[in-house]
């Protein structure tokens, strides 16, 4: 019997159960199978890495001691765990590796950040949080949610539909061991993301919001400011590569066909939203960065969007 | 081609582009290189959503900006001159 779960606008219906995303009764648009997958791609596709072939409509990508996963025609997985392999981590590459190149060749743009939801004096924020790998975009998410009560519309994968706006993900965070205890998080509702390694998937329940909307602001977060913390905003066409660079798995876009809609999703997503550069101090205080780096985020979102609210009425 | 007030404009239907503030971002045909347009180029290429007489185009671009209806045409039709060259605009088909 297939389970079918609602994630990044989407519904999965899965021959094996997934932990992370929302149960749904909808109808599904993809289906997961657990079926044999060929040890090599088939020749068609174009190799775009060791283990990952690709084309407009096809997708094969192998994980050593995980499993083999098969995209075809856009509308199914077929899955084909490897004998000694376990289940979250399975599940933990489908949901990323898999399902986000699938996604970008739905025709979604899929950037490679967090969305977090956040209520200042009464007006909402949404704000995507990108910048390059382990430069803290969960760990931060994970601080605005913890200390500021923001609320999780996606964590690592961001997906824009045609129309521009966010679609939620699962309401878990995946956070390291040494975040969570600066945080001082509750034990209980974090669960290892997979055996073997130090991080952690934290189970946010309430302060997850599963919406679709427009996102107000970027936040590229840049790594190894001194100890201060900067703000700058990128305007125009300036934006635009910065914005290409978060794509996920952007290097198989071209090979997929897909750089023509990532530029006009691109256009609609973050046309007419700000984008800032956000600085990282280079501090190993873990909650003393983050308490900085809040304070210049709100101090930015008070006064200029404020502002920029303000102008237009 | 070479356009003249008489002529009638409009965007290159394959072209891609997309709004960066208030600057128009194009992307090139061969999808490698992006050229961005903003002030007055931006305005007449917002202007240009719907075919136009560059005579006409050039009288509106007088009402918002101060210039004079020499300097206009002779600016306008260097720039939609240039734009053609770079096939972000064409002749409308009627007229070609």
């Amino acid at each position: 019997m297939a389970h079918n779960y609602e994630i990044y606008g989407v519904v999965l219906a899965s021959e094996f159960e997934l932990k992370a995303p929302l149960v749904t009764d909808k109808s599904p648009d993809i289906h997961i199978k657990l079926a044999n997958v060929e040890s090599a791609p088939p020749s068609h596709l174009e190799s775009v890495s060791a283990f990952a072939s690709i084309s407009n409509t096809q997708f094969w990508l192998d994980v050593p001691n995980i499993a083999r996963f098969f995209v075809a025609d856009l509308d199914t997985i077929n899955v084909q765990p490897y004998p000694m392999a376990d289940m979250d981590s399975v599940e933990l590459y489908l949901l990323g590796a898999v399902l986000g190149p699938l996604m970008n060749m739905r025709k979604y743009l899929v950037m490679h950040g967090n969305v977090v939801h956040l209520e200042i004096h009464g007006q909402i924020h949404r704000l995507l949080l990108c910048g390059h790998s382990a430069v803290g975009k969960s760990s931060f998410s994970a601080y605005l949610i913890n200390q500021c009560n923001a609320r999780l519309v996606a964590d690592d994968l961001a997906v824009f539909n045609s129309q521009g706006v966010v679609c939620s993900g699962s309401p878990r965070l995946k956070i390291w061991q040494d975040v969570s205890q600066a945080l001082q998080l509750d034990e209980a509702e974090l669960t290892p993301v997979r055996p073997s390694v130090n991080k952690f998937d934290w189970h946010i329940g309430e302060r997850f919001i599963s919406e679709q909307a427009s996102v107000d602001l970027v936040v590229l977060l840049t790594g190894d400011n001194e100890n201060t913390v900067e703000i700058e905003e990128i305007q125009g066409i300036k934006k635009l590569s910065p914005l290409q660079n978060q794509i996920f798995r952007k290097e198989f876009a071209k090979t997929a066909g897909l750089e023509k809609i990532h530029f006009i999703l691109i256009g609609k997503s973050f046309g007419h939203t700000p984008v800032i550069k956000l600085g990282r101090p280079r501090s190993s205080k873990i909650l003393e960065n983050f308490e900085k780096m809040g304070k210049a985020l709100f101090t930015y979102l008070t006064n200029e969007l404020l502002g920029a609210t303000r102008d237009k009425s | 081609m070479v356009i003249d007030l008489e002529s009638k404009v409009q965007r290159h239907p394959d072209l891609v582009f997309a709004l960066m503030g208030e600057e128009v971002v194009m992307m090139s045909e061969d999808q490698d290189n992006y050229l961005g347009l903003n002030g007055v180029a931006s305005k007449i290429w917002t202007m240009l959503e719907e075919p136009h007489v560059v005579n006409v185009l050039c009288t509106k671009l007088q009402q918002e900006f101060e210039v004079s209806k020499e300097q206009c045409e002779q600016d306008l039709l260097f720039f939609l001159n240039d734009m053609q060259q770079k096939k972000l605009i064409q002749i409308h088909p009627d007229e070609a």
